[in-house]
């Protein structure tokens, strides 16, 4: 009797770890092995649609040593810095600001109205920037109607609306992450170091800040990857005149059929994408040692 | 009213939130290098009256002094005062020795000096190997006594604790009631320790200020509030007692008669007794370990006839329960006792182990 | 001091309100205007946005061929979800951790990669172009997502439960049928509504493997790239509505059991 019901036990164990199976089978065979794959033939060739094993470099050769690869990198890391600072000079105070002086009975509806936004699809709110501050946009006409300048704005078609497009987006992101990280900080440490002779600067340089690190990563790491790789803000909003480096990939796949560029392309952006995020955990490690 | 000899004096002071007074016109003076403590149910104020004396609240009304300086609308961080919080709020991101210097680097004392100080601090309360250690890889014990450490270097007037011993276990607990006390004897520092843990409060203070919605109650040593109640709260807070409702018939100087339903009864009145009028209805109170079974002497003038109707053997006491006529009155004998249930008892006590109020 | 403080913190406040809210205020607003572009002052009130919406017979079929992606890509993910939710749950094992580091990494993945990666692969395997693909791709990073959402409601569930089914006579199937399931059923339709949404919105993976089968989120791109049109609005509108709703209810699901 004994044995049996040890049997069943263990029969019952390996079946309760088979039904991790059709999951992680889908992934293997449909996340894993398309990753993989897509490594190998950055590795070959393409000609006439069909793919050649050729086994070379030369993709990759081409992605460092054509201006145009290198312009359009530079021009994705250029846009990325320049919107993760927007992204945390705007959205630290409004989080510290709805942590720390909001009143509680207001915090929640003012959560749900940042996160409201996003109940339509990306696209349409991207394209909607393009009524707001194209030519014929309505910060344009107000500002003509008031008299405060004489031509259309020109702002769609540059970075900058490029920038908003993203920012639009990824504000939220940051400000959700910082204010969950700012809410949890146990107030008492706060108080303690008021108590021990630190004025309300200093409590936030020595206690806030450095607790709220963790968060700021996070967020930092979203807002990088997402403004590095997105292509639709870029290609909608900011025109075909500066392309970004995703846009690179797209054109090599979908326009030039050439997968093999594609994939050496998406290759390259995975490296710096994994070397920003190695710096990122290198500095953080150090903010929260010291 | 000389006003130097008083560490901390609180002037009609008074707290609301929300409509509802967390402490109520409380007038207190700490004197100099006491241990006090606040006593008191939870929501009787005693938080929010030490959080007002460390500067983290402010007060409604009233005035705060400390050590002479009114502080009422001073910030924390320039008060003399510093707080050992409840869950001791060390900061996770520093290890022991930043927690520690915290205070002194906010002041802008030097490093050498603050590395001094910080060691000595330890070697004082016996943790000197943890120095570089976070927070998290402490034990309970160890993580009190860092922030401990890190108020006392500080060299606060008043230090002040908000349920010092409440995170420790019990075992623990004795020990640290012990060496608090020796540490605040051995700085001569006042300390102001909130607890609701009436056995703490009269192991380690000096004086105790019991607190019931907002006010104070009583404010004395542990001997004279536990023996000389001026209230019911106070003296079933303090521990068991038994309180029977009697009319004065005589007040002379050295006894006082007494009439109630279970009997006359006398009391011997101590020296600084708050007279009760002749006629007037009062409490009398007696604590069970006072009350004697087995070993009654002619002394013991007060006495009733009772039957015994519970026993409770607790190791080295065992308590009884006495029913005398509708009510019961609970006894507390030394040692082993041997008394069955339904057993026809006498309990008695001397005039001078009971005392009256009003 | 402390007073301008504020002032200048509820500055801030509404400014990004303002900003955050200005593209869906514009969307709906706009829906309802007869000019093409934003114009003020408001050139007039109308519904023809929305008709034409009805009266387009290929943002019907694509909206069409959406719902019927995102209800398989839903329900796909809520079974492969709920059972490795259910495995982890009842077995879990020491590198654990590292497991959900990988299962969770379609999430963090470019998906301008993870498009490309499924293209290439699903032309290979001959199942390119159609909406099993889209099906296939979405599955990927929500079912990773579905477990999580699942795990965290589990997580709450005593064991007790089902081992007390056991005892009094069900088989794993019933007890996992009558017992568990009944228990998550917040956890899983809140999961069911939030794969359902991110892959109803999705674009950039749709649009490497979709071929001409068009979601409606690949064909607002196309219409998007031709120019204003203030159907775009109509639609953004209408999405705006469902997803919150489905929002509402998943948030209104996802909170811990009260003890009934």
């Amino acid at each position: 009797m004994k044995i049996r019901l040890l049997r069943s036990e263990a029969l019952r164990n390996r079946l309760d770890l088979m039904a991790l199976l059709p999951i992680s089978g889908w992934e293997v065979f449909f996340y894993l092995i398309p990753l993989l794959f897509l490594l190998i033939i950055s590795f070959w060739t393409s000609k006439d649609y069909d793919l050649i094993p050729t086994w070379s470099l030369s993709n990759y050769q081409e992605v460092f040593s054509n201006p145009l690869f290198r312009k359009a990198f530079l021009w994705s890391v250029w846009i990325t810095i320049a919107t993760l600072l927007i992204t945390i000079s705007v959205a630290y105070p409004f989080a510290y600001g709805l942590a720390f002086v909001v009143p509680k009975k207001y915090r929640q509806v003012i959560l749900i109205a940042i996160v409201a936004p996003f109940w339509t699809n990306y696209l349409v709110r991207v394209y909607s920037w393009q009524l707001i501050i194209g030519g014929n946009g309505i910060i344009s006409q107000s500002l003509i109607a008031l008299g405060l300048i004489d031509t259309p704005l020109q702002i769609l078609y540059t970075h900058v609306a490029t920038s908003i497009g993203l920012l639009h987006f990824l504000i939220t992101v940051m400000i959700l992450n910082l204010y969950s990280t700012l809410d949890n900080i146990d107030r008492s440490l706060i108080e303690a170091a008021s108590d021990l002779g630190a004025g309300p600067f200093r409590c936030f340089f020595w206690i806030i800040f450095p607790l709220s690190v963790p968060g700021l990563a996070i967020g930092t790491m979203f807002v990088f990857i997402f403004a590095f790789t997105d292509f639709i803000a870029p290609s909608v909003l900011g025109g075909g005149t500066k392309p970004v480096f995703s846009q690179m990939i797209v054109d090599a796949a979908h326009w030039n059929a050439n997968y093999p560029m594609a994939s050496a392309l998406s290759a390259v952006m995975l490296l710096a994408i994994s070397a920003f995020l190695l710096l990122l955990f290198r500095i953080v490690k150090g903010i929260i040692k010291g | 009213m000389a006003t130097q000899s008083y560490d901390v004096i609180l002037e009609n002071v008074s707290k609301s939130y929300h409509k509802t007074r967390a402490v109520d016109r409380v007038s207190l003076n700490v004197k100099q290098g006491t241990f006090l403590t606040l006593l008191g149910p939870s929501g009787c104020g005693k938080t929010t009256t030490l959080r007002l004396i460390g500067g983290l609240e402010t007060p409604d009304e009233g005035r705060i002094l400390i050590k002479g300086r009114d502080v009422t609308h001073i910030p924390p961080y320039k008060r003399e005062t510093n707080l050992v919080f409840q869950d001791f709020a060390l900061f996770p991101h520093m290890n022991v020795f930043n927690n520690i210097a915290f205070g002194l680097r906010m002041s802008g004392v030097d490093r050498k000096e603050i590395d001094r100080r910080v060691h000595a601090m330890l070697e004082m309360v016996g943790l000197p190997e943890v120095l570089h250690r976070r927070p998290n890889q402490l034990s309970g014990g160890q993580r009190q006594r860092v922030a401990l450490c890190r108020a006392l270097i500080l060299e606060p007037a008043v230090l002040l604790l908000d349920e010092p011993l409440g995170a420790l276990d019990a075992k623990i607990r004795k020990q640290m009631q012990a060496e608090l006390k020796n540490l605040q004897v051995k700085l001569g520092r006042a300390f102001i320790s909130v607890t609701h843990d009436q056995e703490e409060a009269m192991t380690m203070s000096d004086e105790i200020a019991i607190m019931n919605n907002g006010k104070i109650e009583q404010v004395g040593t542990p001997l004279s509030i536990y023996e000389r109640p001026v209230s019911r709260f106070v003296a079933t807070f303090l521990g068991d007692c038994n309180l029977i409702d009697v009319i004065v018939q005589n007040v002379a100087p050295d006894m006082v008669t007494l009439r109630s339903n279970l009997g006359d009864f006398s009391f011997t009145p101590p020296t600084a007794w708050q007279p009760i009028v002749k006629g007037a209805a009062a409490s009398l109170m007696i604590r069970p370990e006072n009350i004697h079974i087995e070993e009654v002497n002619p002394a013991m003038v007060n006495r009733v006839q009772g039957i015994v109707s519970e026993s409770i053997f607790k190791g080295s006491n065992t308590e009884y329960q006495i029913r005398v006529n509708s009510t019961h009155i609970n006894v507390q004998v030394q040692g082993r006792s041997n008394l069955k249930q339904g057993q026809s008892v006498t309990a008695a006590w001397r005039s001078v182990d009971c005392y009256l109020f009003s | 001091m402390r007073r301008t403080g504020r002032y200048i913190f509820f500055a801030i406040l509404g400014l990004v309100l303002l900003f955050i809210f200005a593209p869906i205020i514009t969307i709906v607003v706009f829906s309802f205007n007869v000019d093409k572009f934003a114009s003020l002052p408001w050139k007039g009130f109308t519904l023809a946005w929305y008709s034409n919406l009805l009266l387009d017979a290929n943002i019907i079929e694509a909206l069409k061929k959406s719902i019927i992606v995102s209800i398989s890509v839903a329900l796909s993910s809520c079974v492969l979800g709920f059972l490795g939710a259910y495995a982890l749950y009842r077995r879990p094992f020491k590198l654990q951790n590292v497991y959900l580091a990988f299962m969770i990494s379609p999430l963090a993945v470019p998906w301008v990669i993870l498009g490309l990666a499924l293209a290439v692969f699903l032309t290979r395997l001959d199942m390119e172009g159609s909406l099993v693909s889209v099906w296939i791709s979405h599955t990927v990073f929500a079912a990773p997502f579905a477990m999580l959402i699942i795990r965290a409601r589990m997580s709450g569930l005593d064991s007790r439960f089902e081992e007390a089914s056991w005892d009094l006579g069900a088989n794993r199937l019933m007890a996992i049928w009558y017992v568990v399931i009944p228990l998550t059923l917040p956890g899983i339709i809140a999961a069911f509504l939030l794969t359902f949404t991110i892959s109803f919105d999705e674009v950039i993976i749709a649009w490497f493997v979709c071929g001409f089968e068009e979601t409606l989120p690949v064909k607002i791109y196309g219409m998007i790239r031709s120019g204003i049109n203030p159907t775009i609005n109509a639609i953004g509108s209408i999405i705006f509505i469902f997803t919150m709703s489905a929002a509402v209810l998943s948030q209104i699901l996802i909170r811990k059991p009260r003890d009934s």
